[in-house]
């Protein structure tokens, strides 16, 4: 498989404070790999060495096959494209006059395809309107088409649906997907979303003080949720000892509710429950969400 | 390198501050001709300075600041060292 990005025993420190502790991840081309994390795991610092912002004390990392030590770095970051925490945008200017000025920062000679952009983003119709005077998720937007102006194959997004309302965040995500799906531009995606993430991300990297802790892809997740059943009867003893002779994995929750870690057969267990006189009232089929996943991981019991 | 300067003075051009600093600098010049104008030829060349040269130095410091510090508040400075570094 082609990496886009790879990056091996990645540290850095702030003071005492590590802030990565040997990060090693692995982005294949064409994916959306959504990188999840606590406030301070490193997520925003890994971006930021990533995109030359700052440097690592020691590790490297490789972008399209170059080690960041080379020069021609230079040449494989031309290819990114970036928003970190907040869209860089110049609030004095409108849209147009935005996308213009990376043009010449990126040494475009002409202006074409910034009309094309700003209707790829829908901010064609803001005309003379300053970008101080847009919307939170105008003006996320407008970084996303500023990140896109260099035609970078990797789109690195730093919480790119913060603060935004529940349209916003389905504006953004269908564009990731159309630019996924179009224009192959392979994404990394930091978030604390989980539930916006788990519906675009192919790829997921948990990272925990400094380190990742796992890298999965959807696939592989969707495999590795428990399924679960829960059940709600009238008597719980009988209930126990039967999962008990069956050997089936059970978690008693209350006095009447049980969980059932196991696909089970919905009419073998009725009829054997009230065979033992004990009746179902209630039953209901829950799966795993991303969420409960990553707080299993990182032991969130603590910070529940 | 070069393109940096060229964005750079593309926002330039479109900044309202620059062009408001520069009409008040070039009104100050032509109050100070005009004021060397009709006095004569007794003014003092330091007197000159002292009075209007020296605001121009202000304005030209008071904008650099202000531009160049937009430039780092609104974060439009990361755009140009990913692409740039």
């Amino acid at each position: 498989m082609e990496y886009v990005l790879e990056t091996h025993n990645l540290e850095k420190k702030y003071g005492r404070f590590k802030a990565l502790d040997g990060v090693n991840l692995q982005i294949p081309k064409g994916a959306i790999y959504g990188l999840i994390g606590r406030n301070g795991a490193g997520k925003t610092t890994l971006i930021r060495i990533i995109c030359g912002l700052q440097k690592p004390i020691s590790g490297a990392y490789k972008l399209y096959g170059v080690f960041n030590d080379r020069k021609e770095i230079v040449t494989s970051r031309k290819r990114i494209g970036a928003i970190i925490e907040t869209p860089s945008i110049c609030l004095d200017m409108t849209a147009e006059e935005n996308l213009k000025e990376q043009y010449k920062v990126m040494g475009n000679p002409s202006y074409d395809g910034i009309e094309e952009l700003l209707k790829l983003v829908e901010l064609d119709k803001t005309g003379k309107k300053t970008a101080k005077h847009f919307s939170l998720g105008m003006k996320q937007r407008l970084g996303i088409a500023i990140a896109l102006a260099g035609n970078p194959d990797l789109l690195i997004l730093d919480e790119p649906i913060n603060g935004l309302d529940p349209e916003g965040i389905i504006e953004i995500r269908e564009l990731i997907l159309k630019l996924n799906k179009e224009k192959g531009i392979t994404f990394l995606i930091s978030s604390h979303y989980l539930d916006e993430l788990s519906k675009i991300a192919t790829c997921y990297g948990i990272i925990e003080k400094g380190k990742i802790v796992k890298e999965i892809s959807s696939k592989e997740l969707e495999n590795n949720f428990k399924k679960k059943v829960q059940i709600n009867v009238k008597n719980i003893k009988e209930c126990v000892r039967y999962l008990e002779e069956e050997k089936i994995p059970y978690k008693v929750i209350s006095e009447d509710t049980i969980d059932i870690y196991k696909n089970v057969n919905v009419s073998e267990l009725v009829i054997e429950l009230s065979k033992r006189n004990c009746t179902i009232n209630s039953f209901k089929e829950k799966e795993e969400t991303l969420e409960n996943y990553f707080l299993n991981l990182v032991g969130g019991e603590d910070n529940v | 390198m070069y393109n940096l300067l060229k964005a750079n003075f593309y926002r330039l051009r479109k900044d309202i501050i620059f062009w408001l600093f520069l009409i008040v600098t070039i009104g100050i010049e032509l109050l100070a001709l005009f004021r060397i104008a009709s006095s004569g030829y007794g003014t003092n060349l330091y007197n000159f300075i002292n009075e209007y040269l020296l605001y121009i130095g202000l304005f030209i410091s008071m904008f650099v600041s202000i531009f160049v510090g937009k430039e780092h508040s609104e974060g439009i400075i990361r755009n140009k060292i990913i692409v740039r570094s």
